[in-house]
């Protein structure tokens, strides 16, 4: 065996893994070669070196930093599956809450007596109800209506007029519907006029009070009615 | 004794499979006790790869969060093709090499006057394996070590992470193969490269000087 295949074979003789014939062919070379020997003995001492270097422990810092990147990655990652609106809801009400966390007994605390109390009041504040017995529920709206009138003669035709009647039950004004003529012949309108003041009306009500509204009568002979 | 041996060892790399397939499962349904385990587990193999791997250790907080924060982002789209170790070591490896990149491009001049609190905590805890014998065999150990160091740091980056992964992580053939994305035969050629040119750097220091000639001893 020559030096270069020696030396081929030292690498694997320093790590002791040389199989068995070619361990002794090398033993038998390093007899004659101290090249070769002092090339084994430093490799071997060099390795031995290596392995003697010392492990340097992590720093404390480090693993802390390690530690905060796993959590905050942790975190994420089981929120992976869950829409982002929905996590970032989520973080906003856990930041919230913690904020909050003081507070939480006391305000729970403040809830549940103020609960307690009203419990306790309330039967002694409760409003009962007395409806009066002649209580008589009234109409959203009535109409005005005929009370009396003044008995007075008129000509045979039936006048109609249309009368605005006040929430005292009085005529303020009056008007002719179309298709009388009657309001052409002075004589007869100023009859009409005369019959209106003399008649009473009861006003018409709106929730209960009086108010104004138009009536349209017919006049015909003595009689006054009321035609809506 | 031989097969029971290879019984336990079967035993315990399926105990191994079986931790981390729970892990991995328990980790895509963002359970917050298997992150806790995660970091627990890992960080610290994590971090003494990548202040092997840098340039400029203090730098290794920094590249070991945001490797942590790349395993919490794509935990879920883990298929299981490859162990959870070496999928941790890929990424762990990449961006290292990839920070390591960045630094070079941007040729940062500036030394920092104070060293960051992480830097100061990393220094206050750190541990010298194995130091015992005398104060003059302590120091020496001490002196090898930052001698190894800086030769380890001036190695080519591919040599660098084969001989940390394989002599310091101790991982296998397999594994480093598939960490870096490589042949095993790939793996194997930088290891020998790796070494061969830590020895070199190594035996040149020591003649400069010889009160430091490293004592032979016997690898574990």
């Amino acid at each position: 065996m020559d030096c270069r295949l020696a030396q081929s074979l030292i690498h694997q003789a320093v790590e002791s893994r040389l199989p068995h014939p070619e361990s002794q062919q090398l033993e038998k070379h390093l007899e004659n070669c101290v090249a070769c020997v002092t090339r084994l003995t430093q490799l071997r001492s060099l390795r031995a070196n290596l392995q003697r270097l010392p492990r340097y422990a992590v720093p404390d810092m480090l693993t802390w930093r390690l530690r905060v990147l796993a959590s905050k990655h942790c975190q994420q990652h089981s929120h992976r599956h869950t829409p982002h609106w929905i996590a970032t809801t989520i973080k906003r009400l856990q930041l919230a809450l913690d904020g909050w966390q003081p507070a939480v007994l006391s305000m729970a605390a403040g809830l549940l007596a103020a609960f307690v109390l009203f419990t306790l009041w309330a039967p002694m504040y409760a409003i009962t109800e007395s409806r009066p017995v002649d209580d008589v529920p009234l109409i959203i709206h009535t109409k005005a209506s005929l009370k009396s009138s003044w008995s007075t003669t008129l000509p045979g035709q039936e006048i109609i007029v249309d009368v605005l009647v006040d929430h005292e039950g009085r005529m303020l004004d009056y008007w002719v519907p179309p298709g009388q003529n009657w309001h052409s012949d002075p004589k007869l309108r100023r009859s009409v006029e005369n019959t209106l003041l003399c008649t009473q009306f009861q006003p018409a009500t709106h929730f209960g009070r009086p108010a104004l509204s138009v009536l349209r009568i017919s006049l015909h002979k003595n009689q006054v009615d009321v035609r809506g | 004794m031989g097969s029971s041996a290879c019984v336990s060892l079967d035993s315990a790399q399926q105990q191994a499979w079986d931790f981390e397939q729970s892990l991995i499962r328990r980790l895509q349904q963002a359970d917050p006790s298997a992150y806790e385990l995660l970091i627990l587990h890992y960080q610290e193999p994590v971090y003494n790869l990548v202040y092997r791997l840098l340039d400029d250790p203090t730098d290794t907080a920094d590249v070991v969060q945001e490797i942590f924060l790349k395993i919490f982002r794509h935990i879920h789209n883990f298929r299981g093709n490859s162990s959870l170790k070496t999928w941790i070591y890929r990424i762990a490896v990449n961006e290292a090499y990839n920070h390591r990149r960045w630094w070079r491009r941007h040729q940062r001049q500036a030394v920092p006057l104070n060293r960051s609190e992480d830097d100061q905590e990393t220094c206050a805890s750190e541990a010298i394996v194995g130091a015992s014998g005398s104060p003059f065999d302590i120091t020496l150990q001490g002196e090898h070590r930052v001698l190894i160091e800086q030769a380890l740091s001036k190695l080519k980056p591919v040599y660098r992470q084969a001989v940390v992964l394989r002599d310091i992580e101790d991982l296998s053939y397999e594994e480093i193969a598939e960490i870096l994305g490589v042949s095993i035969g790939t793996v194997k050629s930088r290891i020998l490269r790796g070494r061969e040119a830590l020895r070199r750097m190594l035996s040149e220091a020591l003649e400069a000087n010889p009160a430091m000639a490293l004592t032979p001893q016997l690898a574990e």
